[in-house]
């Protein structure tokens, strides 16, 4: 579980007292969800609490795929026979690792109902397969992050044995500083590229699901820091990767170049 | 190209205004009124490049070429546009023309466009790139009074444009307060009207012509102002006569309810002009549908269960198929079995691999029956009319997929205007299907018309909260949606583009059987090419 250990410091730009409320989930050991629009910070802000909690990080990511055996385990033929293998969660709730699984909307509702029995007082985890119960380490955590924007609900007997934190955008000065530390390109030229993340943010509900992200400003921070020109930038790294929908293309590119 | 027009606008300065195209070819110049933002469909040609004229140039003559009128390019609807909405972002005040001349009426015009240009500039470097393209400038000699506007409006615009004209180099040094352009010396509508009227008087002491109703804001892209005065104030220029795009003309009253206590829904509806969402905009009156009176003809015996139809339209949902002889993945179970199966001794199976299917299942299917008035009609060939025909394939439908299992609900609408969208269920999802559902199917009547999107809306509510997962819609209708207080043929049509859209995002799968097999191509455009199959005759 070791190789699950975060060495060195992620960099996380606080935008509020998430990190004290997060410390906090943590000592009671309550399950904590963590909401908010694709690339605003959320995989970011756990590994930097994996890291300064000390606690080894084990992220399954799901999709429409993911099956509850991906997530306990499953039984795999070797030499000698078949061997019961630990699935990424049942490592977790052995070792005392922080356990996040990114984007539990993706996953089959099905599959979400085998962490029930972790998030309550019980905190056991059933393998029916091997017949075994595997009580969680006094260190494990269980942490999931979703995108409500994704028109899927969240099953309530899922939702209410977690508490949770809302990530949202930061503000735009907080962004910039974000984006030119992650780039490494000047600050105006950050500033720059968060007012044009919020002009597309506008089109949100308006032939976009979403903006761009803060994530996709800093792809496009580290274009134009690798030399790009920083049209062709944001051309690249925003304007067509946001929309397939050609009025929208086209008015996020014709955005792009009024922007520079 | 103009569609992108209104998302490029928002997202500039979150401006939202309706767009509307000028029909008449003769008005060329884009104008702001209070119904939003007109735009020409025809513009003159423009010179190509104004980076290649200088102050030092052989005056260039237009060729009749260049001043033929044309479709607007992208660049000059985005440069029209962007200027337009500069004014929406920039220009707070209204001027009062009294004791102005016509040409500092026109100058005023000059300086408060180069003033909210250069302040988008200053937020928005790009524009002045895309604006500066159009600023071709003449140098006939003598210099006319228009040509001089366009010298000056080009020299606002561009700090590395050279003039040598006092009466431009005047304009410049009132504008800014230096020789960079980087900060304005008008502090506000006060200075800005002195500084027009300073250089207006310049204009009248050089003896220089000015026709105020032949005028043109120049360059091209630029709108005729007429926002910028006071609403009652008498002005030399051409007044638009716009005409207003009638919407939400109210419900007509004055049909007979066929509905008991109808619940009203509010649902919002796309307009695709803006285009955005309009809250709460169509009512949809929800109630159970009424049985069929004595006097209206009634088939007395329902149809036999549509089997061979079935097949045809069940509900599908992906799955895994284990122990396939070959696929995506391998079965770990069915190799584990191998493996077992060998050890012991025995011939193991070779099926250990897993594919992703598309299986059929029960779920929920809400049929949905389109009662408007088009309907009633009897296609050539047939005895019945299309509404007969889609009330018994609703019950044919229903009855079959029942029988395998799946929970069926017989829902109808027909709109009369978007405040008064009458929905009626014939039957609901865990209702029994007997006489009385029957009774209430022959009930229905064909009338009024088609307001697809909320309907669906609804439907959708609906299968969301009362139906299984896998949720599908099987709309029977015969054609476009239409309804009595809309004019745009493709509002509604966009609409229910939107709604099929929102449905399909929420997990309920949209369906479409059409009637009347003529229309089924351009049902495709809303439900989507594998989505939408005719009826068939038998």
């Amino acid at each position: 579980v070791d190789a699950y250990r975060i060495t060195a410091e992620p960099y996380y730009q606080p935008a509020g007292d998430e990190c004290a409320l997060f410390e906090a989930a943590y000592a009671q050991r309550v399950p904590v969800l963590l909401k908010g629009p694709t690339g605003c910070g959320k995989t970011r802000f756990i590994e930097h609490m994996a890291w300064r909690l000390q606690r080894a990080l084990i992220t399954v990511t799901c999709n429409d795929d993911t099956s509850a055996a991906d997530l306990t385990g499953r039984w795999l033929l070797d030499a000698q026979g078949t061997r019961w293998h630990d699935g990424p969660l049942t490592v977790a709730a052995r070792t005392g690792a922080i356990c996040y699984l990114d984007e539990l909307l993706e996953a089959r509702p099905d599959t979400t109902v085998v962490i029930h029995p972790l998030t309550d007082t019980r905190r056991v985890l059933p393998l029916d397969k091997c017949n075994e119960m595997v009580q969680a380490h006094p260190d494990f955590l269980l942490v999931a992050s979703y995108n409500p924007s994704a028109y899927k609900p969240l099953k309530p007997s899922t939702r209410q044995r977690f508490c949770a934190l809302d990530f949202q955008y930061p503000h735009a000065d907080l962004e910039a500083t974000i984006v030119a530390h992650e780039s490494g390109v000047a600050p105006t030229m950050a500033q720059r590229l968060v007012a044009l993340a919020v002009r597309t943010r506008r089109l949100q509900g308006h032939g976009l699901d979403e903006g761009a992200s803060t994530r996709m400003l800093v792809h496009a921070a580290q274009l134009i820091a690798h030399g790009v020109d920083p049209s062709a930038a944001c051309r690249m790294a925003i304007a067509t990767p946001l929309s397939d929908e050609p009025e929208v293309m086209a008015a996020l590119l014709a955005t792009v170049d009024a922007s520079f | 190209m103009r569609a992108s027009i209104a998302p490029y606008l928002r997202s500039l300065w979150n401006v939202t205004v309706p767009l509307h195209d000028i029909a008449a070819k003769e008005v060329q110049q884009t104008f702001l009124s209070t119904l939003g933002l007109h735009l020409p469909s025809r513009v003159a040609r423009i010179a190509p490049d104004a980076a290649t004229y200088s102050a030092t140039d052989v005056a260039p003559i237009y060729s009749p070429d260049e001043v033929a009128d044309h479709v607007p390019t992208a660049a000059w609807l985005q440069a029209t546009s962007a200027h337009a909405a500069a004014h929406m972002a920039y220009s707070h005040h209204q001027f009062n023309p009294q004791g102005l001349q016509p040409a500092s009426q026109a100058l005023v015009g000059l300086l408060e466009d180069a003033r909210v240009e250069w302040l988008a500039c200053q937020e928005l470097s790009g524009l002045h790139r895309l604006w500066l393209q159009f600023h071709a400038v003449p140098y006939t000699q003598p210099p006319g009074f228009e040509d001089l506007m366009r010298r000056l409006a080009r020299a606002l615009l561009d700090a590395q444009y050279a003039d040598p004209h006092p009466w431009v180099v005047k304009g410049r040094a009132l504008f800014f307060t230096d020789a960079t352009q980087s900060a304005l010396a008008l502090t506000g509508p006060h200075a800005l009207r002195l500084a027009a009227t300073r250089l207006g008087n310049d204009v009248g002491q050089m003896r220089l012509q000015f026709n105020a109703r032949l005028y043109r804001a120049q360059p091209s892209y630029r709108d005729d102002n007429n926002t910028l005065w006071l609403p009652d104030s008498n002005r030399a220029d051409v007044q638009h006569d716009i005409s207003a795009q009638p919407q939400g003309a109210g419900a007509q009253s004055g049909q007979a309810s066929a509905v008991l206590v109808a619940q009203p829904y509010r649902y919002r509806e796309w307009d695709r002009l803006v285009p955005m969402y309009r809250v709460d905009w169509a009512t949809v009156l929800d109630a159970l549908a009424l049985p069929a009176t004595p006097d209206q003809a009634q088939d007395p015996t329902p149809p036999p269960p549509m089997r061979k139809y079935t097949a045809l339209l069940l509900p599908t949902r992906r799955a895994h198929l284990p122990r396939q002889a070959d696929g995506d993945e391998l079965d770990w179970d069915a190799l584990v079995h191998a493996q077992v199966a060998l050890r012991s001794g025995q011939a193991p199976e070779q099926q250990v691999y897993r594919r992703m299917h598309r299986i059929a299942c029960a779920g929920s299917t809400l049929l949905l029956l389109d009662a408007s008035a088009s309907t009633a009609r009897v296609l050539e060939g047939q005895q019945q009319s299309m509404f007969a025909l889609a009330r018994n394939a609703a019950w044919q439908y229903t009855q079959a997929l029942g029988e395998i299992g799946t929970h069926c609900a017989i829902h109808s609408f027909f709109s009369d205007g978007r405040h008064a969208v009458h929905y009626q269920r014939v039957k609901d999802f865990h209702a029994p299907l007997d006489a009385q559902c029957w009774a209430r199917l022959m009930g229905l009547q064909s009338r009024l018309s088609t307001r697809l999107g909320a309907a669906l809306r609804h439907a959708t509510q609906l299968l969301l909260y009362t139906g299984s997962a896998p949720r599908r819609v099987l709309l029977l209708t015969d054609g476009q949606p239409h309804d009595v207080d809309v004019h745009d043929p493709r509002y509604l049509v966009e609409d229910a583009r939107h709604a099929v859209r929102e449905a399909t995002r929420l997990g309920v799968q949209v369906q479409c059987l059409c009637l009347d097999p003529a229309a089924v191509p351009s049902l495709r455009k809303v439900f989507g090419v594998d989505q939408v199959q005719a009826l068939p005759r038998q």
